[in-house]
């Protein structure tokens, strides 16, 4: 079993875990949106002084972040004990347009060039923190990620949802295509 | 055991997310180039089957684990 776990899960595996995972909050009485919870850590590190949006009782949001703990934990799960040890299957394309812009495939999930501590550099904290910060802005500008857009709120046939993710869509390829080559060049 | 089953259900979906290799940067590179159909396929699957569940929630009413009806909020347009 823990066998059969290990190896890298097919697609359409993962999708369907997925809509699982948003019938399973919906069962709950909850719904399936993870940036929310960016709202409420900035409102319990004290955002709500100074900003209204932030201003709300963010313990009715407990159950979102109980649901990023676990994600985290998940996570960590995966990295260590579900490990695989075969090296992600990467289109051969694809590592051969990241070795333009110089990044190396190694086999890992990400890039220990950009997330690995040994390469711990002024730019690629700059880079990190900066990526975050339009994540973080963004995804409360447009009223969600990719989980509350794109899963629940196309499933629900929400046309502001649609919208948003064409938004993610293009600020991605706008992103991969044409100022990656610039970051990665400086 | 009201917020396990929050902290358990994150744990399972931490884990589908690694597992399917969603939070890979590399997949992410490889689907905003176009070269494969992975994040397609897993992006796809999840909205075909959320979009029939939540029509089959709607159509037959279903109601949630305490027994409230589920509803579902529209997205703000603003």
């Amino acid at each position: 079993m823990i066998e059969l776990l290990k190896q890298p899960w097919p697609w359409y595996t993962s999708g369907a875990a997925i809509a699982g995972i948003m019938f399973l909050m919906l069962f709950f009485g909850k719904s399936f949106g993870f940036s929310s919870n960016l709202r409420a850590i900035c409102t319990i590190a004290g955002a709500g002084k100074s900003v209204k949006f932030f201003d709300f009782d963010w313990k009715a949001q407990q159950w979102n972040l109980l649901f990023l703990v676990g994600a985290v934990l998940g996570g960590i799960l995966s990295a260590t004990l579900l490990k695989s040890e075969a090296p992600v299957k990467l289109a051969a394309s694809t590592i051969r347009d990241l070795q333009t812009i110089g990044i190396h495939f190694d086999g890992q999930l990400n890039p220990s060039q950009l997330f690995g501590m040994n390469f711990l550099t002024v730019k690629t904290l700059v880079l990190l923190l900066s990526g975050g910060m339009l994540v973080g802005f963004g995804s409360r500008y447009a009223g969600g990620c990719t989980s509350g857009h794109a899963i629940s709120g196309l499933s629900n046939l929400q046309f502001p949802s649609l919208i948003a993710v064409i938004g993610f869509f293009v600020g991605g390829l706008i992103m991969t295509h044409l100022i990656f080559p610039l970051i990665f060049s400086l | 055991m009201k917020s396990l089953k929050f902290v358990l259900t994150g744990i399972l979906f931490g884990v589908i997310m690694t597992k399917s290799e969603a939070v890979s940067w590399y997949r992410i590179q490889e689907m905003f180039r176009f070269q494969s159909f992975h994040m397609y396929g897993i992006i796809g699957t999840a909205i075909v089957l959320g979009t029939l569940g939540v029509f089959l929630i709607k159509q037959f009413k279903l109601k949630d684990s305490q027994g409230n009806a589920i509803e579902f909020k529209d997205k703000d347009k603003t």
